[in-house]
């Protein structure tokens, strides 16, 4: 199996230790795997050469999602060289990680060359509406693999038009009132960012205070959470099913004779989980 | 493509569903799946026998009277509020497919219906659309899916999945239909709406993945239902007649060729040699060497070669290439790439390999036929200006053929180029056992009878500035000179010709025109001093190889004479520079690394199959027959 890692950082200030993990992560749980590397970098110091590793500088536009899109533009149609692409963040390692050990490629060979996407399912807790379109869970996208072919259909990992739709100039009411965002999701996103959290008993680590000077740095998180939700609704018009790896791996553990024909909805695949089970109403 | 904002005048004001006579339990676990995908707020109506009871509060059921009527129940309390989704089969869709439909609306205002593509949700293969495929062929890879357009605009069809247009749902509530059954009102609509001008739009990449089987997507009428509404809309089979007519099929069945991806990625690739004559010249030798490059490559494809059947024999292809398939002739079936080994003489040729592949290419090997015109003829003018406006891949055998090609005939801009070249690898020209063939005192004049050879002039001259040097010359008028012998090189096999080469004191290629050069290279090869036309393409090739012969150019008559007079008496000459085109010690290109350029361009041209670029070549074929 071929996998090209398209690895999105900003310096190596930040999360220094990202990039030695992941390669820790390639060696140890997909040994067996041929990988190819390509580190985009979104920071604003010059690059500097790194032994074994092809580097390239990013946009920082929109963050991991056109820094992505440039990597993907650099590689061509060698894209279709490759089984699985891999889209990771350097903040793979923070927040639910437990998931990460629970790969190998057995699981990987599941998706590949499949209408489907693998990763760490996240979901509200009820629906929420994104530019007219209902949705509620969504691919954490620091780190999941995409099928070059879905890649492709998709064109681009952006999701999201025009920023201006959204926001206005008062930290107090940071949305505009005609926002393509539902009532629920600007509270979520509010309290996941700036507060408690969205009510599932985690908060964000780098939670922080909106005010002037934060507005800019909140639109650009604004536009990557919503690139992230848009990116699960795009793949889903697309046909392209959301596998959850720990789902996956519940089902592997149970002793999968075979290939797996059809990916259920997320709601099941979260409370079939063996670990982490999330039990919603049944589907 | 991201996605555009709708306004609240696109959202879907309702979906209908048509049950039909599902069981009770399955209905309600359905009608709660999908109100999960669909979002609390959708307001949706069902066509159903079950019980009244069985209705999720939520939900409205629509029964009693014919289908048309409860078209237009549910077409009246959606258009209040927006577009109106019609399912014709419990199909789990979800807001997304939903969303991504009504975004089609802004496309275009008159676009009234909007439907999606389905998957079969096992195979993760696309069904065809309806109509009238060629082949048995059903469906395409989903990995396919890129390679095709976002959209086409069929004509009425009827699928599981539909967006109906609010002012179009509101026309529908207005009419009193009578027909019974649902699928048939809704085809009634489309027809009644098409001659107000309400076009239907299919999204090819929104998607819905189904378990149901192909014809429970594409509902067909019953024969009652359909009698009444044929004698209802007499125009009904012109729009799939003219839907028929249109390509979308008949790329749709090539894309399925062109799979990049796992579990099976081999390319079905066809090589079209039908230009190789049954005789060995500059045009077999680089046929023929490209494919020994491929086979040493081994690139991931499935090859088919069609040759005339007498080259076919005549160079031994099935024995030299036995994983390949060797065509007499052109075989009728689809390719991810259809690729030329040499330049096309008609257009005919360019719609031939339209026809079988999603991606074509063709080989130049030069642009002489066209520059001199008594060798080529307007059919080819057409045939490369085609190619250059509407080809997805041009390979060239040198940079100096690329340059000519470009200034005759203008590229358009999404046309991959690759230069090749030809082997300049010592060992693909030389015959180990002509390696010490002793050098006899002879000129070679190298050429044919075609004027832009110039070995007439060529062979006066040297005959009069060297009137006791014996010169042999190919091409040369068959006139009684004492020191001149003429040579014919079709009656002569290529080991004799390679030991004329072998054993000439000095060769003489005087042509004013090639786009390869071939026979210098083989006589550099052999270690000979080879006097050429001066011409941009030797430095190009000198660049590239390291031969132990010399490579002297000359531009006027007496440089010719004090050139060939100067190698005669072991003078010191000015030789071309070998090598400087090669990084370091790099080894000259041999037939692999050419055919390596070939492959590259044509997985970049099947990577990148553009479908506008497929279209715009199929109208232009399709207007070069009317």
């Amino acid at each position: 199996m071929r996998i090209l890692t398209l690895f999105v950082r900003h310096g190596t200030s930040r999360y220094p230790e990202a990039l030695p993990e992941l390669r820790r992560f390639q060696r140890s749980q997909l040994p067996t795997v041929d990988h190819h590397l390509l580190v985009i970098d979104n920071g604003e110091a010059p690059l500097q050469p790194e032994s074994g590793v092809e580097v390239m500088a990013g946009s920082n536009r929109l963050w991991e999602f056109s820094a992505w899109d440039e990597g993907l533009a650099r590689v061509g149609h060698r894209l279709w060289d490759y089984d699985l692409v891999h889209l990771v963040t350097s903040a793979f390692g923070t927040l639910y990680t437990r998931y990460i050990d629970r790969l190998d490629h057995r699981l990987l060979e599941q998706v590949a060359g499949r209408g489907a996407a693998l990763g760490h399912i996240d979901r509200y807790n009820d629906p929420v509406e994104l530019l007219g379109c209902s949705t509620q869970a969504w691919l954490r996208s620091a780190f999941f693999y995409l099928p070059p072919a879905e890649l492709a259909t998709l064109g681009s990992l952006v999701g999201v038009p025009d920023p201006g739709l959204f926001f206005s100039e008062d930290p107090a009411q940071p949305f505009r009132a005609d926002a393509p965002l539902s009532g629920n999701l600007r509270r979520y996103i509010l309290d996941w960012l700036t507060g408690p959290g969205t009510g599932q008993g985690v908060t964000w680590h780098s939670r922080f205070v909106l005010s002037r000077e934060t507005l800019p740095y909140f639109r650009a998180k604004v536009l990557a959470l919503l690139n992230e939700q848009m990116l699960a609704i795009r793949l889903r018009r697309q046909g392209c099913a959301l596998v959850d790896v720990t789902w996956l791996a519940t089902r592997r553990a149970a002793g999968w004779r075979a290939n797996i024909d059809v990916f259920p909805d997320w709601r099941v695949q979260l409370a079939e989980r063996d670990t982490d089970a999330v039990p919603l109403p049944a589907p | 493509m991201s996605s555009p904002v709708r306004g609240p005048a696109e959202r879907l004001g309702g979906l209908l569903i048509d049950l039909g006579t599902t069981p009770g339990p399955a209905a309600r676990r359905y009608l709660a799946q999908l109100r999960n995908r669909v979002g609390p707020e959708l307001p949706v109506d069902v066509r159903w026998t079950g019980p009244e009871d069985d209705v999720p509060a939520n939900t409205r059921l629509l029964r009693g009277g014919p289908g048309a009527r409860v078209l237009a129940r549910a077409a009246e309390s959606a258009a209040s509020r927006g577009h109106l989704g019609v399912l014709l089969t419990p199909l789990l869709t979800d807001s997304a497919v939903l969303g991504g439909l009504l975004d089609a609306f802004g496309l275009d205002e008159m676009v009234g219906f909007v439907a999606p593509r389905f998957a079969d949700e096992r195979g993760d293969r696309v069904w065809f659309l309806p109509g009238a495929a060629p082949g048995a062929a059903r469906s395409l890879p989903r990995q396919c899916l890129s390679l095709l357009p976002p959209h086409y605009f069929t004509t009425e069809r009827l699928a599981a999945c539909l967006i109906i247009r609010r002012e179009v749902a509101a026309e529908i509530a207005a009419s009193e239909g009578s027909l019974e059954s649902l699928p048939a009102a809704v085809l009634e609509a489309t027809l009644a709406a098409r001659r107000r001008g309400h076009r239907m739009l299919v999204l090819n990449h929104v998607v819905v993945p189904a378990p149901d089987a192909w014809d429970r997507l594409y509902p067909v009428l019953d024969r009652a239902s359909s009698d009444e509404l044929y004698a209802r809309w007499p125009d009904a089979n012109a729009g799939e007649e003219w839907f028929d007519e249109l390509p979308h099929q008949r790329r749709e069945v090539l894309a399925a060729t062109a799979r990049r991806a796992r579990p099976a990625s081999n390319l079905p690739v066809l090589l079209d040699c039908r230009g190789v004559p049954a005789f060995h010249n500059g045009t077999s030798e680089a046929a023929i060497g490209l494919l020994d490059g491929i086979r040493g490559i081994g690139p991931s494809w499935v090859i088919d070669l069609a040759f005339n059947a007498d080259a076919a024999r005549f160079h031994r292809i099935a024995e030299r290439y036995p994983e390949m398939k060797v065509e007499h002739g052109i075989p009728e079936r689809a390719y991810a790439s259809a690729v030329c080994l040499n330049q096309p003489w008609h257009v005919s040729t360019v719609a031939e390999l339209h026809r079988r592949g999603l991606t074509i290419g063709f080989n130049m090997l030069d642009t002489i036929a066209w520059d001199v015109v008594y060798l080529g003829n307007p059919e080819m003018a057409k045939a490369w200006h085609f190619v250059a406006a509407h080809g997805d891949g041009l390979a060239y055998i040198s940079e100096f053929t690329r340059r000519r090609f470009r200034f005759r005939f203008p590229l358009a801009p999404s046309v991959l180029e690759t230069v090749t070249h030809l082997s300049l690898d010592v060992a693909d020209y030389r015959d180990p056992a002509l390696a010490d063939a002793p050098e006899e005192d002879f000129l070679l004049v190298f050429g044919n009878q075609y004027d832009h050879k110039a070995v007439a002039p060529t062979v006066d001259l040297l005959n009069r500035a060297f009137p006791f040097q014996r010169i042999k010359a190919f091409g040369a008028p068959d006139e009684e000179r004492h020191n001149v012998t003429v040579l014919q090189s079709g009656h002569l096999s290529s080991q004799e010709i390679d030991r004329l080469v072998a054993s000439a004191r000095v060769v003489v290629f005087p042509s004013h025109y090639e786009g390869f050069g071939l026979p210098v290279v083989r006589s550099l090869a052999y270690g000979r001093s080879v006097v050429v036309r001066a011409c941009s393409l030797w430095p190009e090739i000198a660049g590239l190889m390291r031969m132990p012969g010399r490579l002297v150019q000359f531009s006027a008559p007496h440089e010719l004479v004090e050139a060939v007079g100067k190698l005669l008496a072991g003078e010191p000459v000015d030789a071309l520079p070998f090598g400087g085109g090669l990084a370091g010690e790099a080894p000259p290109p041999g037939w692999r690394d050419c055919a390596r350029r070939l492959v590259d361009l044509v997985e970049r041209m099947v990577s990148g199959a553009s479908p506008e670029r497929w279209y715009a070549r199929d109208r232009a074929l399709s207007l070069a027959r009317t």
